[in-house]
């Protein structure tokens, strides 16, 4: 707890980042709920996509398995919070007086 | 709950990008030029969390698996307009890299977790503390019923897609996510719990 109240901001992403990577080989494989729905339902998704994911099923092209999915992780948790911390700095931050 | 490609009418699609798209630009216009140096930073580590959180499926029984949604999670923590800002960055990104939700679908599933899910909870859970008078029992239920009506809103969209009747979709959809909802009412809790400990001021009051 001690060494949690002293983390810099960036120390919880990387600390996140790290979790990630290690629960995700744990994930469970099993359908979620909708997909469980939807099978009852006979719901028929489409083959077609609008656009094809880049890193699907948190998984990286040509590198498979667990360093793969390592790769998407962290690309995902990095890409995600940084676009949320650049939004909310130049969009949103209020501005301090003198500075514009 | 992310809704793929092709569940979807294109009227159900529309209408629900227009409201999404609706809610982010008025919770982006009512944060402009009101975020705190201080809560910058709060922001990005809660996207990375509720991102990470939401990759990691556990399992419910009846063969059904599940995952944190943390909507409510994240407007407590950074108040609902910015979570609602934070909660839709983290689903563009599912749909755009990861192939989780589909891209057409993205609107919808905005609408249930970006907003029915987190912004309509948030309000519902200053409600139930107020009404209750308990923090801990006000973010447990919250937190279930973020799971229950963002699902519920996407067995509606479902419905009015004509993809299945209401009378089958709504008791399957809703009913297996109550029991998800357990598992994000535990998480939300103990996340708060662990948020207060660690970092009590950055906790929004909420008001």
């Amino acid at each position: 707890m001690r060494l949690l109240k002293g983390m810099k901001w960036w120390h919880a992403i990387i600390l996140i980042a790290l979790v990630a990577v290690a629960l995700v080989p744990f994930s469970s494989q099993l359908p979620d709920g909708l997909e469980w729905a939807a099978e009852r339902l006979k719901l028929k998704g489409s083959e077609w996509q609008l656009l094809k994911a880049p890193l699907a099923d948190y998984s990286f092209p040509s590198v498979s398995g667990f360093i793969g999915s390592m790769l998407a992780v962290i690309i995902g948790v990095l890409s995600v919070s940084a676009v949320t911390y650049i939004v909310a700095k130049v969009l949103l931050r209020r501005r301090s007086k003198g500075a514009g | 709950m992310h809704i793929p490609d092709g569940y979807l009418s294109l009227p159900v699609t529309v209408a629900c990008g227009v409201l999404s798209v609706g809610g982010l630009c008025a919770a982006i216009r009512s944060l402009r030029g009101k975020i705190e140096d201080a809560k910058v930073p709060t922001m990005g580590v809660i996207s990375a969390f509720i991102f990470a959180a939401q990759m990691v499926n556990f399992p419910i029984g009846f063969g059904v698996s599940g995952h944190i949604l943390g909507g409510l999670l994240a407007a407590i923590v950074v108040g609902p307009e910015a979570a609602v800002l934070v909660m839709s960055i983290v689903l563009i990104f599912q749909a755009l890299l990861f192939g989780d939700g589909g891209l057409t679908a993205l609107g919808a599933n905005m609408l249930n977790m970006a907003l029915v899910g987190t912004w309509c909870v948030f309000f519902i859970f200053k409600s139930l503390r107020q009404l209750l008078r308990s923090e801990g029992i006000a973010i447990g239920i919250a937190a279930w019923l973020s799971v229950v009506l963002a699902s519920s809103a996407c067995a509606i969209e479902l419905w009015l897609s004509g993809s299945a009747p209401l009378m089958a979709a709504f008791p399957l959809i809703v009913g297996i996510h109550a029991v998800i909802g357990i598992g994000e009412a535990l998480a939300t809790s103990a996340a708060i719990m662990f948020v207060r400990r660690v970092r009590p001021q950055i906790l929004s009051t909420g008001d």
